[in-house]
């Protein structure tokens, strides 16, 4: 076997701010390796240096060895900037490949496709042109189950056959396989706490007509202090479901809202202008609770993925209802079980739209949207839905 | 604007004959200064639109109205001693209106993309044509952005009552984005060019 990627005491940092230290790993030929650490702790950092963009590309200190034979790819964790092309056939650029199910994609154009499709499209492209080694830097991220048990599937087939280095921040995924460790992980989740529901707080009653999004009877009742979690694939409606409550969409029907209410959206880009992270939050006891005073004079924007994510949950304003949209994507554990504490230690009520199987667990009841219905799902459909696609 | 999937009638038709309407006539427009000239020309584009089914053109007739009546009153006032100066001022208007219309004929039903696409074919380098690419390929995402921005400061409570803070959280996350953009597609462009290049 040879050994294709050997790095010994490796260190690099920015501007003399040190990302990670003394990194040792190898990679063998036809290896799968999954890399995991927490927010903040170098995985891309890591993937950009072994794809050969970090000396030449982007500046950087360097300081250990590391050997790299072979060409490296990689793929990121946001699909849609790496798609160049205007059709999966250019995209791709070889003869169709067989056998990886993205046969009915083959014509397409890139606005057809959805952020999951973007991505398989992404991996078989770099899959197929001849690379040695592969870094997949989160690619699941943005995934519903669906997409993320097609995508996996792929990575199965092509196990053994590819050399393959997956950086990550959860290791659920995999089954046993070669794991190394940056940073250190913790995994201890709080237990869940039962909390008495109260008046009604929330009836809803309406219909949309949105591009690419239709539903006629969409029926919600929502009580004071219930925790509900809102499951569906990617373009389903949660995030018009959740932006129509809000009243940000145009709807045909009634929302009666009893009380004042919060929004966070997904995408944590959009929100931030203040100068720093304690002028965004506002209360220090609250950022005591999200673990974010050794950021207090950050300037917002200079935050990781996962810590600006964290900091849109905890400049939320206070109300009796809040809506989170994927409140735990880019999360690393030990911030995750930060936001299951908070909703379950809270006695607001929640809405929560998710991807997140560990979010379900300190919900109270499970709304799916399929086909622009909505309706009660039951445990097994719950576990059926995490396993479509497989 | 550009149409991402556009599906008009005239959406099957090379490019060629398109172009030759977009830029042929408004020149033709300039050549001539017989009103009925401008009329039959203007009568023609507004054909083309009708059997394309823009659905904008009333509105797009209707607010180019009051600027071009403006306009003409100041000519007017300023310029009474020209002869003939109200045929003059037609000519000007019809000539306005087939210019503007026959533009509007080339976005409506041209797919953005098969520019780019002829413009490959030409082979004009690719730093000119892959720019125009990509701002055309990203100039949806962008406007999904400035649309979050605008609902969120509307939850927020952000309006034109305090204009600085309105300016500052509008654009501030903007041009952050756009800024994070750029830095992810050059990397992307950059792991691609090497996944290219098969030696």
């Amino acid at each position: 076997m040879i050994t294709l990627i050997k790095a010994r005491n490796l260190s690099i940092s920015f501007n003399g701010k040190t990302v990670f230290k003394s990194f040792e790993f190898s990679l063998r030929e036809k290896q799968f390796l999954v890399v995991i650490g927490p927010n903040g702790s170098g995985k891309t950092t890591l993937g950009l240096l072994l794809a050969g963009l970090i000396p030449e590309f982007i500046k950087a200190e360097i300081y250990g060895t590391y050997t790299i034979s072979g060409k490296t790819g990689m793929l990121m964790q946001n699909p849609s900037p790496q798609f160049f092309a205007l059709t999966v056939k250019e995209e791709i650029g070889a003869a169709l490949p067989q056998g990886v199910g993205i046969e009915e994609l083959w014509e397409k154009s890139v606005f057809e496709l959805s952020e999951g499709e973007k991505q398989r499209v992404n991996l078989i492209a770099n899959l197929c042109n001849g690379m040695d080694t592969l870094i997949l830097d989160e690619p699941l991220e943005l995934l519903d189950p669906f997409q993320a048990n097609r995508f996996l599937k792929i990575i199965k087939s092509f196990k053994g056959k590819k050399t393959i280095l997956w950086l990550d921040k959860d290791q659920g995924f995999v089954e046993s396989e070669g794991k190394i460790f940056l940073g250190k992980s913790l995994q201890k989740f709080p237990k869940r706490r039962k909390h008495s529901i109260g008046k009604k707080l929330l009836q809803a009653e309406f219909s949309i007509k949105r591009e690419g999004f239709e539903s006629n009877n969409i029926n919600l009742k929502l009580y004071e202090g219930e925790k509900v979690a809102l499951i569906g694939l990617n373009g389903s409606g949660k995030t018009t479901l959740l932006k129509a409550i809000a009243g940000l969409v145009p709807i045909k029907g009634i929302v009666e809202l009893q009380s004042n209410f919060s929004f966070s959206p997904q995408n944590p880009d959009h929100i931030f202008f203040e100068n720093s992270v304690q002028q965004e939050i506002g209360s220090m006891q609250r950022m005591r609770f999200f673990g974010l005073q050794q950021l207090a004079k950050n300037f917002p924007e200079r935050l990781s993925k996962g810590q600006k994510k964290l900091l849109s949950l905890a400049s939320l304003q206070q109300g009796q209802l809040y809506l989170l949209d994927e409140p735990t994507t880019w999360l690393d554990v030990e911030n995750k079980a930060t936001v299951y504490n908070w909703i379950n230690n809270s006695r607001e009520a929640f809405l929560v739209a998710t991807h997140d199987r560990k979010l379900l667990d300190y919900c109270d009841r499970v709304l799916l949207i399929e086909g622009g219905e909505l309706k009660e799902c039951s445990s097994t459909t719950v576990k059926r839905f995490f396993r479509a696609g497989l | 604007m550009f149409l991402y999937n556009s599906k008009t009638v005239f959406s099957c038709w090379p490019l060629t004959p398109k172009l030759l309407i977009a830029f042929l006539l408004p020149g033709l427009s300039f050549l001539t200064q017989e009103p009925l000239h401008q009329a039959i020309m203007l009568g023609f584009v507004l054909l083309l639109l009708v059997i394309a089914r823009y659905s904008e053109l009333p509105k797009l007739l209707l607010s180019l109205l009051p600027f071009i009546l403006l306009t003409d009153a100041v000519f007017i006032f300023l310029l009474p001693e020209i002869p003939n100066i109200f045929r003059v001022v037609l000519t000007a208007n019809l000539r306005i209106y087939v210019v503007l219309l026959s533009f509007a004929f080339f976005s409506y039903t041209t797919d953005v993309f098969s520019i780019v696409k002829a413009m490959k074919r030409t082979r004009i380098p690719e730093t000119v044509y892959l720019s125009l690419y990509i701002v055309l390929r990203f100039l949806p995402e962008m406007e999904q952005d400035l649309k979050e921005i605008r609902e969120l400061n509307k939850l927020k409570g952000v309006s034109w009552k305090k204009p600085v803070r309105f300016l500052q959280a509008h654009f501030l996350p903007l041009l952050l984005i756009i800024f994070q953009r750029t830095e992810e597609l050059s990397i992307a462009y950059f792991l691609r060019k090497k996944r290219e290049n098969k030696d």
